[in-house]
């Protein structure tokens, strides 16, 4: 009883610390987001605007211009850290993630194909990103099948593919001409401009991350077993892995179809959350951190996370993604050496 | 008098002309922007065009180039009709070595950044001259050197004279008090062109200030010539007149920003044509002097008549959406 005590104690403790750093990142980063930009506006005008919106300039601002990105890089950071923490239990792989899977790569590589060959509308980047999504999971899934799905195997397999679908994405901006250079600023992974209408069309994925967060939880509980203890259990592994895959494709894509493709968060929110949680109570089946936790939780810290990168990138005037490589690239690194060979 | 005279005045230039013809001797070795030094052993008879500035100089002179590339896959508008039916040589940057090869020009021209990768090929075909084409220093500068290789230095000179004449006359018309942007963009990332590109230099001889202003990252160098701009600086800006290149579809176009812009609210967003991205050549900048001209300052300056209505600046479309 005393014991139970004392984890539900650390359990709470510990979640509280991490809800909280998150919370008051995300603070921090909306209210400055709100203040930088090309006009001057007093913290004053920004609450006023906030409190009465109306039609002046600072009103327009803050709410036609600044706000929707910063909820849009809120938004873009939380599905990208869920489908990160997905990627990582149904792969059982610690370095899994939507970019180094090469699912970011082939849905940047679907629409831009769509987009100087086809000339295709805002509204089908997302459909068109999706089925270049699933073709690259299923390209990696396909090398790394033969090493059984070996965690670096499977993530060289994915780098691979991932550089595949970079070089066809070079072969193309060659072939754009012109048109590359907007290309290469999309392609670092831009939050620029963003509007209401971003944010629309990517809140129902957003919802979709947060419903199948807490609807399969348990299930990537059990996925995250050996494949003959979960099935002594009753889940059905493959049917659970191509739906929760699935998911993570389409959320990665649709972040990809309203800013670009952004690399590395989708890998560092979860390993934040496992290691802001490391050594309390917050253990369930096989010594892992419950999906109850970790997605929720890989999501606030992946928004938190965009909101800072995405600060620094507007003062800097270049795009986030760019801070999202400086940010990730180093952590790879780490967990690349802390991998078994 | 004057009888006696206009006639001895005829023959006198037809003289003049002879002797200057005369004195087009080769070999003609000219320096391009890649300071290289590049020999023509014989008067060019067939010219390939590697952009739209050595067709726009041939026309100039009364010429045709045998073969051009293409921007974006499209041939030039401002040229007409006349270069309809010019070899296509491929994009401007991917040039098409099978079809040059077959050309057999005797020179080749181009735009220095976009053939740099290919330019031991192109020298194995033709003798190559490659110019920078951004600034109006660039244009003069390419302008008499590609005349001087055809022969033409005399009317290189002239055309340079006459383009300097004629915007400093606008310029000295032009009313003034009114701040533009030149922008490209595609999709939803939009770049304004900086001072010194030189349709931007022309909108400025003409009075206009570019609102977008000059490069602060490096003054000093010609590239880049444009930069992104956020809609909230182009807010910011609210210039008077917009000029953009390419499509005014799409989710930029929708974008809420446009519908508080002065430029928008008085309809003075015009979509223009290639030729104001590339303008170089003798054509190209004298229309985008006239058309600025009037676009500017319609009470002033008549619409130019001689554009061909393809390559026309046009009122660009906004959705309020």
């Amino acid at each position: 009883m005393q014991l139970t005590h004392h984890d539900d104690t650390i359990e709470l403790r510990s979640v509280t610390v991490l809800v909280t750093v998150c919370v008051v990142a995300m603070a921090i980063s909306l209210i400055m987001s709100l203040r930088v930009g090309d006009f001057s506006l007093s913290l004053d005008q920004i609450l006023q605007a906030l409190k009465t919106p109306n039609d002046d300039t600072p009103s327009f601002v803050v709410w036609q211009l600044r706000l929707p990105r910063a909820v849009l890089g809120l938004m873009v950071g939380a599905v990208l850290g869920m489908a990160g923490a997905i990627v990582q239990s149904i792969t059982r792989n610690p370095l899994g993630s939507p970019s180094l899977m090469g699912v970011t790569s082939g849905a940047a590589f679907a629409i831009v194909i769509g987009l100087v060959v086809f000339d295709i509308s805002y509204g089908q980047r997302l459909s068109v990103g999706t089925v270049g999504g699933l073709s690259a999971a299923a390209l990696t899934f396909g090398i790394a099948w033969q090493t059984r799905l070996n965690p670096v195997y499977l993530t060289l397999a994915g780098m691979s593919v991932a550089l595949f679908f970079a070089a066809g994405i070079s072969v193309l901006l060659i072939a754009s001409d012109g048109e590359a250079m907007g290309l290469y600023v999309w392609l670092t992974g831009s939050l620029g401009d963003r509007t209401w209408q971003h944010v629309g069309q990517l809140a129902p994925f957003a919802l979709l991350g947060l419903v199948m967060g807490v609807s399969f939880a348990r299930a990537l509980d059990l996925l995250m077993l050996d494949d003959d203890t979960a099935t002594s259990l009753g889940v059905s592994i493959h049917r659970w892995r191509l739906l929760l895959g699935m998911t993570a494709v389409i959320l990665t894509a649709a972040t990809v179809s309203v800013a670009g493709p952004i690399s590395f968060i989708g890998l560092i929110a979860p390993h934040i959350v496992r290691l802001g949680l490391r050594g309390d109570g917050l253990r369930g089946l096989g010594g892992q951190l419950p999906h109850r936790w970790l997605l929720p939780l890989s999501a606030l810290v992946g928004a938190s996370l965009i909101g800072i990168a995405d600060l620094i990138a507007k003062v800097q005037d270049v795009p986030v993604g760019i801070f999202c490589v400086l940010l990730g690239g180093p952590l790879f690194v780490y967990l690349i050496g802390k991998q078994p060979c | 008098m004057r009888l006696f005279i206009i006639p001895f005045a005829v023959l006198f230039g037809v003289f003049t002309r002879t002797e200057l013809l005369l004195a087009d001797t080769y070999p003609v070795a000219i320096t391009d922007d890649r300071q290289q030094l590049v020999t023509l052993t014989h008067r060019p008879e067939s010219v390939a065009a590697i952009s739209v500035f050595a067709a726009d100089v041939m026309q100039a002179l009364g010429s045709q180039a045998s073969g051009l590339s293409t921007l974006n896959h499209q041939r030039t508008r401002f040229l007409g009709d006349t270069v309809a039916h010019v070899t296509d040589l491929g994009e401007v940057h991917e040039t098409n070595m099978e079809v040059l090869t077959q050309l057999k020009p005797d020179l080749i021209v181009g735009i220095r950044t976009y053939t740099e990768p290919h330019a031991a090929k192109f020298e194995q075909i033709a003798p190559f001259l490659a110019y920078d084409l951004i600034d109006y220093a660039d244009s003069d500068r390419a302008i008499l050197g590609m005349t001087t290789a055809l022969g033409k230095a005399e009317e290189g000179a002239q055309l340079n004279r006459d383009f300097a004449a004629r915007m400093a006359e606008l310029g000295n018309k032009a009313p003034g008090g009114l701040r533009s942007v030149l922008l490209w963009y595609w999709d939803d990332v939009p770049f304004a062109f900086y001072d010194h590109h030189l349709a931007v230099h022309i909108m400025r001889e003409l009075q206009v200030n570019n609102a977008f202003g000059a490069s602060e990252l490096a003054p000093s160098l010609k590239n880049p010539f444009a930069a992104p701009i956020s809609m909230e600086k182009l807010l910011q800006l609210d210039p008077d007149v917009i000029l953009a290149f390419k499509g005014d579809s799409g989710p930029f176009a929708q974008h809420p920003v446009w519908q508080r812009l002065t430029a928008v609210k008085q309809q003075r967003v015009y979509r223009v044509a290639d030729h104001y991205v590339m303008p170089h050549g003798p054509i190209a900048r004298d229309m985008v002097l006239r058309e600025l001209a009037h676009l500017f300052y319609p009470a002033t300056f008549a619409a130019p008549s001689d554009i061909p209505v393809a390559a026309r600046a046009r009122p660009a479309a906004f959705s309020s959406d």
